[in-house]
């Protein structure tokens, strides 16, 4: 038995060094991403562009200053001479800048207790996400909302895809880092939080990849050539929580109001019961 | 490879990485359950195996218990089924389950006609039941929370743990809300509901989930239920978002069309 378990890690161990380079090998050793990752600061990718600019004039900031005193926040406002646009979707996000300048206050999917879509999931400050990973699927849970994620190992795309909030994603492993690919994402979705348009050639793709213990560096890359002039990413740096913590149950539509007004923001409403 | 080997096993190359690379070993109590920077995939044993996606062949809105007697309300629990009832009666949609697309609470939700996903990892079994994108995280072989996490947080699905004898997953919940039913008719439960499910495969490849709830608050004794699910290689689990279309459910023995009376 101690000879079996001494050839064992043998065999493991070069397969974990040999599967740094070599895809092939990692269909036994996978990175483990268990746990709960708070979602963490956005740098810019290693290479290409970041997403669209912010508006120079119109720096985001919240509802209170340095000095805690309270104040007309405002939302995030594309840079609409940023080349990264093509002419439609410009048109299109012109009209939701003006109406943020004038002060109109447009919700944004998460505020309406409904599904983001990518790659906004990932750009927005998300709150905390579990990762599951089985042999043949990781489900992504983000615990707001909550919105769940569904990514298929070593499976092609399927032929039909039905558009989705979340797309289809499949996924495989090289090594140590989980590729993930994602098409057919809903246009009812916005890309960003300047509530930027996007076409049905939405095309998503995720590294997710472990630079510490407990540190998860997800690199995505999205390209849309409708939309973009050319593909653009980021790099998200998150942190797993300790192991004690887990998700917790939180339902959007049940807080779904504001803390100022009290007033009901809108939020998915049955009109029928459906059995 | 049962996980108790495969996490020695890792144990080993975790610590062969580590001694290798010339770094310091550190302590490797948290390495049982997570935090390995590699490991192998885990993979269920075939006795301890219900993951995959399960669908219900029939609805029924009643509960229908194992010894075919009514639910043991005692005078205050009827006195509360029989006003619900009747509210739900005169408008199905003033059942924020349906409205809201909140929870539906256990044991409801096992009902679904909706098809739910068992995920298996180490130390967890998840549940996803595509309704109003429940999701229920059993920790295995942990104690139950204490009593103020489960009175202060109270969730629809409850706090749950588990652990395996042969076979059979056992589930225990406590720190349920009290804002769901025991059943589409609007039985009553409080905050004091306690369940525990016993979750298995059975020989024709079905799985059997059979419900045992307490509530001393509206009931005069323990009742149990059981339920049965196909598996579906082929069926993923969709989204649901309250309002939109969602799957047909049609095929599903006693779920009326949308808009029939019920």
């Amino acid at each position: 038995m101690k000879t079996a378990k001494l050839f064992l890690a043998f065999a493991s161990f070069i397969s974990v060094t040999l599967s740094f380079g070599a895809p092939a090998l990692g269909q036994t050793i996978r990175p483990d991403f268990s746990g709960v990752w708070d979602a963490g600061d956005i740098e810019p990718p290693r290479v290409g562009r970041g997403g669209l600019a912010m508006h120079p004039d119109y720096e985001q900031r919240g509802t209170r200053d340095q000095n805690r005193e309270r104040r007309q926040p405002i939302p995030p406002i594309a840079d609409l001479t940023d080349p990264l646009l093509l002419p439609w979707a410009r048109e299109e996000l012109r009209d939701i800048v003006e109406r943020r300048i004038s002060g109109e206050i447009i919700l944004e999917a998460r505020s309406q207790c409904m599904p983001m879509g990518l790659p906004v999931l990932l750009i927005d400050e998300a709150g905390p996400r579990i990762i599951v990973q089985t042999e043949n699927k990781v489900v992504i849970i983000n615990e707001e909302l909550p919105e769940i994620r569904h990514i298929y190992l070593d499976v092609p795309h399927s032929e039909n895809i039905e558009p989705d909030y979340y797309g289809e994603s499949v996924g495989h492993y090289e090594g140590n880092t989980l590729v993930v690919d994602t098409i057919g994402i809903s246009t009812e979705t916005w890309v960003d939080d300047f509530l930027t348009p996007h076409t049905e050639s939405l095309h998503v793709t995720e590294r997710y990849r472990l630079v510490g213990d407990d540190v998860l560096e997800i690199e995505y890359f999205v390209e849309d050539p409708y939309t973009f002039t050319e593909p653009w990413g980021g790099i998200i740096l998150a942190e797993r929580r300790a192991p004690s913590e887990d998700l917790m149950e939180i339902r959007c539509s049940e807080n779904n109001f504001d803390i100022f007004s009290g007033d009901i923001l809108p939020m998915p409403i049955a009109t029928q019961v459906d059995f | 490879m049962h996980w108790n080997t495969a996490s020695r096993v890792t144990t080993i190359i975790v610590g062969t990485v580590f001694i290798v690379l010339g770094l310091n070993v550190p302590t490797q109590t948290k390495a049982q359950t997570q935090g390995q920077i590699n490991g192998p995939i885990f993979i269920p044993s075939e006795e301890q195996n219900i993951s995959g996606v399960w669908w219900t062949r029939s609805y029924s809105p009643e509960i229908e218990l194992i010894d075919g007697t009514d639910l043991p309300l005692n005078e205050e629990g009827r006195a509360r089924h029989a006003e619900n009832r009747a509210t739900l009666e005169a408008d199905p949609l003033s059942d924020e389950a349906r409205k809201f697309c909140t929870p539906d609470g256990v044991p409801r939700i096992l009902a679904a006609p909706y098809p739910f996903e068992i995920l298996q990892t180490p130390g967890f079994v998840t549940i996803i039941y595509e309704l109003n994108r429940v999701v229920r995280r059993i920790s295995l072989d942990t104690p139950m929370p204490d009593d103020n996490t489960l009175l202060y947080f109270p969730y629809y699905s409850g706090h749950s743990v588990g652990h395996w004898e042969g076979d059979t997953l056992i589930v225990e919940t406590a720190g349920y809300n009290d804002k769901t039913f025991i059943d589409a008719t609007g039985a009553p439960h409080s905050n004091q509901l306690r369940t525990v499910e016993r979750m298995r495969k059975l020989d024709d490849g079905r799985l059997e989930v059979e419900i045992t709830s307490t509530d001393p608050e509206n009931f005069t004794a323990a009742f149990t239920a059981t339920y049965f699910f196909d598996f579906h290689e082929n069926v993923r689990i969709e989204d649901y978002t309250c309002g939109k279309p969602h799957r047909d459910i049609s095929h599903i023995i006693g779920v009326s069309p949308p808009g029939a009376q019920p």
